[in-house]
């Protein structure tokens, strides 16, 4: 029988090839052609960003503070950059390692809340590397404020100042505590590159909270919740995670007159694939 | 090991033999096959991408289809059942169709998964030891299981069977001691895979329209009138066109389990439409979208009311005798609607418009792509390509056409 159904099947066999390679034909060209759709975007909404360049210059929170240079394959084994960086605002929206040039962020006091004072897998961005003003040197503000090149002030009240009108503007009119603080409130007036809080403890640059805190608690409160600034890492609770700390978000010179600068949104992502437009989001909370 | 070669050559060179039209099937198979392997080596070299789901609909047809595949294959044990549970002659040497349109509506539904998965290079990932067997908190490791042990019952049980029809050696008495056990356990295995596949929906908090606890009801049901749908055509083909006789009795239980199945079906169905609508809180937005569409996005109206129509359509039809009793005309029709209403329903009212509202609010309508339906496509084609050979060669073992002689393997 075997036999049989062979010798019966050569013209079926020929006839059956042919018809089989024109559907392998058609259909493999159909799928090449149709295999991507590539997702429409109403005009206006892509902006220019498209064919802009890649921003390789980025600030992280916001501008003029902490800036930071994309490098391309920062990590060689994907190929990926070490930041990706807005096109509308500059600021980075993605980092290829979070925890790139972070530092553990210290002791902490406990105060009894979630964070029950373990700060372990706590990281900041070190901001004492900021401090060498005027590019001065390693010794940072100690460069000029020696005790001898400036001499130590004698008392913390307002006074017209020459210097760092480019921090604040007009020395007897700083735009933070509504009058009733000034620079040596929270700058140590003995070492310049440390702050101090009112009982005349001395604060690194890297732990501002612990000054900013000292007033602001709520603020400070929330934010040793996670509720209140940035954090950036692993998901698990408990997990790795780099803190962004008061100052990187706020700058302290100026919060009467500009407390916190809000970044443009970025443009809304394209809409899913074969959708057409979003007309149906436009109309009213009417038809559900 | 001759004699299992001969087994293997003798079945294969019946199931090819065959009419025109046979034949014709089985090379219109064999083109949609062969016209999907390049579609299919892009789709599992390049991943999902292809496929038109998105971060709003990440299911995409392959997954409609596993679910549809597995209603048939849970289905299929309504074949095998009759005849080892309430010893029904006419049924018990059928049993073994049953069994192949299991096997094989198993494997077709692997082979979804397999394109579901994406990148099928990592399925090693699942492994135990090598991998990691998210035992027992994954509700898709329990699908795993029962899916494979599935396919592996049902592997050994046609073999089993067919071999020992084909040398002659079958033999009741000695089949009850390790046989019935298995074929047993396969029974109870099929709605088991069943509700598995219906957990694996229902476990989803998040989606409304599948966090339902009739959920594996609706889900047997329909597997209740499908299965048999493509029993009752496949029955009614066999016995027009082959020596194996089955009896109208066998068609009319089948007619019997659709009914009851469409009835409950229908039940499920209005359960929960009225929890839903009744209260017509946010967890009826879902259903909603799928009825009346959502400010104008409406694609899913029509599938919608079509399927609804379509099943509660066919319930009425098939309880009228002369429709159900109409062998050459109006069943093979109703089977097919019902088998066809069915399948659109995995896709256009259970899977996609059940992920709109997004979380964050949004309306989406899935839209597949060219190269998702030509392997969708593809997947049925090698299904049904599998289905038709087996089942020929099971008829050709079951009418006696094919035994094993001496001679055969003499020369």
């Amino acid at each position: 029988m075997f036999k049989n159904s062979l010798q019966s099947t050569p013209s079926i066999v020929v006839v059956a090839l042919a018809l089989v390679i024109a559907m392998a034909g058609i259909l493999a060209l159909v799928g090449g052609l149709n295999g991507r759709e590539t997702a429409t975007t109403p005009a206006g909404m892509q902006g220019k960003g498209r064919t802009a360049p890649v921003v390789t210059e980025c600030f992280e929170s916001r501008e003029g503070s902490t800036s930071v240079t994309r490098v391309e394959n920062a990590v060689p084994r994907y190929g990926y950059p070490n930041l990706k960086c807005s096109k509308t605002t500059q600021a980075v929206l993605w980092y290829g390692d979070p925890f790139d040039g972070t530092v553990p962020m210290g002791e902490m006091p406990d105060i009894r809340d979630g964070t029950r004072g373990d700060f372990a897998h706590a990281f900041v961005k070190p901001r004492e590397a900021h401090l060498t003003y005027f590019n001065m040197g390693p010794d940072g503000c100690r460069t000029c404020h020696d005790g001898r090149t400036v001499p130590v002030p004698k008392s913390k009240s307002a006074r017209p100042l020459a210097m760092h009108q480019d921090i604040v503007a007009d020395s007897m009119q700083l735009q933070h505590g509504r009058g009733a603080l000034w620079c040596l409130d929270c700058h140590s007036a003995t070492d310049r590159n440390k702050l101090i809080d009112h009982l005349g403890n001395q604060i690194g640059f890297n732990q501002p909270q612990k000054l900013c805190g000292s007033c602001h608690g709520e603020a400070y409160i929330d934010w040793r919740a996670g509720i209140h600034g940035k954090r950036i890492g692993t998901w698990a609770t408990g997990g790795k995670k780099r803190w962004w700390v008061c100052t990187e978000c706020h700058n302290p010179h100026t919060v009467q007159a500009n407390r916190f600068d809000p970044l443009l949104p970025e443009p809304p992502p394209p809409l899913p694939r074969g959708m057409r437009n979003a007309n149906h989001e436009r109309v009213g909370q009417g038809v559900h | 090991m001759n004699k299992f070669i001969s087994f293997a050559v003798d079945l294969g060179a019946y199931a090819l033999k065959g009419g025109p039209r046979y034949r014709a099937w089985l090379l219109f198979l064999l083109a949609l096959i062969v016209g999907c392997s390049f579609p299919a080596y892009r789709q599992l070299t390049e991943g999902l991408i292809l496929t038109g789901a998105t971060d709003q609909i990440p299911m995409e047809m392959f997954f409609a289809n596993f679910i549809f595949t597995a209603h048939v294959a849970a289905a299929a044990i309504l074949v095998v059942a009759p005849g080892y549970f309430y010893h029904r002659k006419d049924m018990k040497e059928l049993a073994v169709i049953g069994e192949i349109i299991a096997m094989v509506f198993v494997a077709t539904g692997i082979t979804f998964i397999i394109f579901h998965m994406g990148r099928p290079d990592r399925l090693w990932h699942i492994l135990p030891i090598v991998g990691y067997l998210n035992f027992p908190n994954s509700m898709l490791i329990y699908d795993t299981i029962v899916l494979n042990v599935y396919l592996y019952l049902n592997l050994i049980g046609i073999t089993y069977i067919l071999y020992k029809k084909y040398t002659g050696e079958f033999d009741t008495k000695a089949l009850a001691r390790w046989f019935t056990p298995v074929i047993y356990l396969a029974i109870v295995w099929g709605p088991l895979i069943h509700i598995c596949t219906a957990f694996v929906l229902s476990s989803n908090a998040r989606m409304g329209m599948w966090a339902s606890a009739v959920m594996p009801f609706g889900f047997l049901a329909m597997a209740g009138a499908s299965g048999p749908a493509l029993v009752i055509v496949l029955f009614l083909i066999i016995r027009k066109h082959t020596k194996l006789h089955i009896n109208d009795s066998v068609i009319d239980l089948m007619t019997t389990i659709i009914g009851w199945s469409l009835g409950i079906i229908t039940l499920v169905f209005a359960g929960e439409y009225f929890t839903v609508l009744y209260s017509n809180t946010e967890h009826a937005e879902s259903l909603n979208f799928s009825m009346f569409g959502h400010n104008g996005l409406k694609m899913y109206v029509p599938w919608f009311w079509g399927t609804n129509i379509a099943i509660l359509g066919s319930f009425i039809a098939i309880l009228f005798p002369r429709i159900r009793k109409s062998y050459d005309f109006w069943l093979p029709i109703l089977c097919v609607i019902i088998f066809m209403a069915i399948l659109v329903e995995k896709p256009m009212m259970l899977v996609f418009p059940a992920f709109s509202p997004s979380p964050m609010g949004e309306y989406t309508e899935y839209r597949p792509t060219m190269i998702e339906m030509i392997n969708v496509m593809g997947t049925w084609a090698v299904g049904f390509m599998s289905l038709t050979l087996l089942v020929k060669a099971a008829v050709g073992v079951l009418t006696g056409e094919v035994r094993y002689k001496l001679s055969t393997d003499s020369h």
